[in-house]
């Protein structure tokens, strides 16, 4: 592979995460608004104290949070501090740090997301080879709009239908909760039942969703497959029909289908984030919704650079290792 | 869908220079243009239902039934005197919808529009001029691709108390121009070298205009697909902003209704008219949008439909 590819793509990934952490930096502390005095204030309203004179209180926090000084001094301390991977305290329940939160919550939304990512890519992309497929049975053609709405639609909003009919309706399946309330997982057999049986609704909804988009990649990219001269070859030549169908077609498509799934990839994190809160799984995207609802930006902006950081590096690790796995690529340019 | 595609297609504007050629008239013409664009007319048809609802719908519904304490009873089932029934604090769901959608809406179309412009612009910049500008703006598109930007959004509108529409609308569309971006630099970047625009350049015309006279009508298909996109994308992160409770929460949007559902519970209590019915609206309008832009995207590069 070429250096000079690999340094650009380097770069690039430097310069998306700088650019995140840069913005976040500006927002939090250019905007209107004073969250330390908001929380102070929310605080002495909550204990019955009104009128008091915060400012020492208000001087004391910022000190602590490394919010005083001029601009650019808190600007090398933070990004000192992230270079440790210090993402300072959560302002909402005090003395855990955000990193000990994000760390807790990480593991539900990765394990939620690597599994739906897997099989709606196995599952919409045969779907959506077999549409494109002139000689697939007919039925396999109606899919075609059910695809298009559920490639459109939120992912939270399936979500909720699931959650209403499987869960609450029906009651096939639990409606909330990593695992049950009360349960101590552990390393057996019913912590796995557990996880899997609470982890199928959220996961239900984000699959239901993404096949819809790999569904209808998939039969873009298949649709410019037909005039091929190399299908024709495969024809003439007597091959069998799932021979052509797997060998021929669906074997030059899908890794450019990878590439667009790439691009796609920062929306789905944002969709699955949604589909947490309306199970409320104890993944990064409920963490989000507490830190909200608790006014904890140092939480929000945590969540922010690691859910950042984590697409731009999965984008750095796909770019880097597509050419070894499509012959057709060699990156001689850049 | 690949550059090399984009690039090689052939522009829609030779079949509608050869069209005007037999002469038709307008109508025909119309006629014509969404019948055999099916896609584009099944989806514009599913978006104006849900135009009317909010649009004419005031007309027949009195508003003043979306308001918390009209004297409705709370937690009704869809009945004759509330059709669509009503949400834990006894506003009336249809009033509701009806007060919310064109709210949605007009976010949509504001954010759409500016993201299209901001994308159009970078893309026409990038492509024509090419060199380290085209070098540098592709890097910025790249990088505010990879960055995922309900998040930013989050930070953004969790630092201010409220956000108006207008401004809701404009940070939206700091992340919804990328698409757009990219599709106009293709295009630009395979058009600047047709013989006319060459013929254009010799004979001396100002670059200025030749974006404007000899580009921009080549382009309209694909501006106009990348709006139908960029809109999408804008009433998404629309949505997941107010279903978080942030964003202009003193105004009854959408997402807002799905946020108080959530809020109250409303599918484990089994008040499924309270998230179904801005489901169905969510479902119809995200359907039109997407078969439209799919339509648009056949009509502007004939070379994606499919061959029979």
């Amino acid at each position: 592979m070429n250096p000079a590819y690999i340094a650009r793509r380097l770069l690039l990934f430097v310069l998306t995460v700088g650019v995140v952490v840069t913005l976040i930096f500006l927002l939090t502390r250019l905007a209107p608004g004073d969250p330390i005095e908001a929380k102070v204030l929310a605080l002495e309203a909550q204990a019955g104290n009104t009128g008091g004179d915060i400012g020492p209180i208000v001087e004391a926090y910022r000190a602590k949070f490394q919010l005083d000084g001029p601009l650019h001094i808190q600007y090398a301390t933070y990004l000192k501090n992230l270079l440790r991977g210090d993402l300072g305290y959560s302002m909402a329940k005090y003395p855990s740090t955000v990193a000990d939160l994000i760390s807790a919550a990480l593991p539900w939304s990765i394990g939620i997301a690597l599994v739906t990512t897997v099989i709606a890519m196995l599952f919409g992309s045969l779907v959506g080879a077999m549409i494109a497929w002139r000689k697939s049975f007919l039925l396999v053609q109606f899919t075609l709009p059910v695809l298009m709405v559920t490639a459109a639609v939120p992912f939270f909003l399936f979500g909720l239908a699931l959650q209403f009919f499987l869960g609450v309706h029906w009651k096939i399946f639990p409606t909330a909760f990593g695992v049950d309330p009360g349960f101590i997982p552990g390393w057996n057999l019913e912590t796995l039942w557990q996880l899997v049986k609470h982890a199928t609704l959220p996961a239900g909804a984000v699959i239901v969703a993404s096949t819809g988009l790999w569904g209808l990649g998939m039969r873009a990219m298949m649709v410019t497959t037909a005039g091929e001269d190399y299908m024709v070859m495969g024809d003439a030549k007597g091959l069998k029909e799932r021979r052509i169908f797997f060998g021929y077609a669906v074997r030059n498509v899908l890794l450019p289908q990878t590439t667009s799934f790439a691009l796609s990839l920062a929306s789905v994190v944002g969709g699955l984030l949604l589909v947490e809160i309306v199970f409320n799984y104890p993944g990064i995207g409920l963490l989000l919704r507490d830190a909200i609802g608790g006014s904890d930006y140092f939480l929000i902006q945590g969540i922010t650079l690691i859910t950042t950081f984590a697409v731009a590096f999965a984008l750095l690790v796909m770019d880097l290792i597509y050419p070894f796995i499509d012959p057709r690529i060699s990156y001689n340019r850049t | 869908m690949t550059v090399e595609q984009i690039t090689e297609s052939s522009t829609p504007s030779d079949e509608t220079a050869s069209a005007a050629i037999v002469s038709i008239g307008f109508a025909t013409r119309t006629y014509r243009f969404f019948r055999y664009n099916m896609k584009i007319t099944v989806g514009l048809f599913l978006v104006l239902i849900i135009v009317a609802f909010g649009y004419i719908g005031p007309l027949f519904v009195d508003l003043e039934r979306a308001e918390v304490g009209s004297f409705i009873p709370p937690g009704q089932p869809p009945s004759a005197e509330n059709w669509l029934g009503t949400d834990a604090q006894g506003r009336d769901m249809l009033a509701w919808l009806i007060e919310a959608t064109p709210q949605s809406l007009r976010v949509g179309v504001l954010a759409g529009a500016l993201g299209v412009f901001i994308g159009a612009s970078v893309g026409f910049i990038a492509g024509y001029y090419g060199g380290w500008i085209d070098t540098v703006l592709r890097t910025v598109t790249d990088i505010a691709m990879a960055v995922p930007g309900l998040l930013v959004l989050i930070v953004l509108a969790s630092m201010v108390d409220v956000l108006t529409l207008e401004a809701m609308a404009m940070v939206i569309a700091a992340f919804a121009w990328m698409g757009a971006a990219r599709v106009i630099r293709a295009q630009v970047l395979s058009l600047r070298e047709r013989q006319y625009v060459e013929i254009a350049r010799m004979s001396g015309e100002k670059g200025i205009y030749i974006v404007f006279f000899e580009l921009m009508p080549n382009l309209m298909p694909f501006l106009l697909a990348a709006f139908v996109g960029s809109l999408i994308g804008a009433i998404l992160a629309a949505v997941g902003l107010e279903f978080l409770g942030l964003g202009a929460t003193h105004i009854s949007t959408l997402g807002n209704i799905l946020y108080w559902q959530n809020f109250y519970n409303a599918v484990i209590r089994g008040m499924w008219w309270w998230w179904g019915s801005p489901i169905v609206i969510f479902i119809v309008l995200f359907a039109g949008l997407f078969i439209a832009s799919i339509g648009l995207d056949e009509w502007a590069n004939p070379r994606l439909k499919e061959r029979a």
